[in-house]
């Protein structure tokens, strides 16, 4: 009888003891599966934060070089314009002063500017203080002029008044053909064709 | 076996299920308590908060790179400026070189 009731005692503790365990393994399980599924969230949204921290790195350091560009390459440009202003300004005092380091150099513009013109009939706009100092060498410019064109050219100087600080315009007769050689014209070009340089001489490099 | 014995095994047996009955509610409990804590888990505002704290973190990097770019860009602004100011005349002479075509 003793024997029977240990026993069912052996039975029931089993059982119980399964029943707890089963629970406990389950309990286990559930945290697990909760840890192992925030872990995968948190890596994903860390991926994800990372990513976009990334473009957003890329993004906002690109836009900061560019807007640093900007503003080095607008102050070249300042920097250029005032030379360019400043040697225009240069440039009328030296017409103004009627100094030769300009005026001997209106033989070359006419020459130059007649070069471009086809036919050997040319008129001459040049600016009244100019007008003297080149008619006394006009001679001498026809002669240099009939030498690069190979033909026995003609020079009128025009009454018309020329619309400039200095240098000269230069047409062919017939009005068709015309080249402005004044000395915005010239400063023109060289802002067209020679900023690289200027931006050398100014910065030690050229506009990027 | 005597009537009392056959008693006793029943009434042991009528006691087992009671506290296999218990056990199988201390079970019960145990699995939603694991419940529970797993939901605590998934909800855990720590895990929210490390995701804001490496945000910013990355944020401030970025922001550090930025300054380092622009403190680049303002010392070569204010270098050229100075090299422009001091080589003005030299490009004012280059260009009325240019202009005069010598």
């Amino acid at each position: 009888m003793e024997n029977l009731k240990s026993q069912l005692d052996f039975i029931k503790e089993v059982e119980i003891k399964e029943i707890i365990d089963e629970a406990k393994t389950k309990a286990a399980a559930e945290i697990n599966e909760a840890r192992a599924k925030i872990e995968q969230i948190k890596k994903k949204e860390t991926t994800e934060i990372l990513k976009k921290a990334q473009e957003a790195e890329q993004r906002e350091l690109e836009a900061t070089r560019i807007e640093g560009k900007r503003k080095v390459t607008n102050l070249k440009f300042q920097v250029i314009e005032s030379v360019l202003s400043s040697s225009l300004a240069r440039l009328k005092e030296m017409v103004e002063k009627e100094a030769p380091s300009y005026r001997n150099h209106l033989e070359e513009f006419i020459i130059e500017a007649a070069k471009r013109i086809d036919g050997w009939e040319f008129e001459l706009i040049i600016g009244s203080k100019d007008a003297a100092f080149v008619k006394k060498r006009l001679k001498r410019v026809v002669d240099a002029l009939s030498t690069v064109k190979g033909v026995v050219v003609s020079l009128k100087m025009s009454d018309e008044p020329l619309r400039s600080i200095g240098g000269v315009v230069v047409r062919s007769s017939d009005h068709k053909e015309i080249f402005n050689d004044t000395l915005e014209a010239r400063l023109a070009r060289v802002r067209q064709e020679n900023l690289p340089e200027i931006s050398q001489v100014l910065f030690g490099d050229e506009i990027q | 076996m005597a009537i009392e014995d056959i008693r006793n095994i029943v009434k042991k047996e009528r006691d087992s299920e009671e506290e296999i009955q218990r056990a199988k509610e201390e079970a019960e409990r145990i699995v939603e308590e694991a419940k529970t804590e797993a939901k605590k888990i998934m909800n855990d505002v720590e895990d929210q908060r490390y995701l804001n704290a490496l945000l910013e973190t990355e944020m401030k990097k970025i922001e550090e790179k930025k300054k380092a770019i622009e403190k680049e860009f303002a010392e070569e602004f204010a270098n050229l400026k100075e090299r422009g100011g001091n080589n003005m005349e030299k490009a004012i002479a280059y260009v009325l070189k240019l202009v005069l075509g010598e």
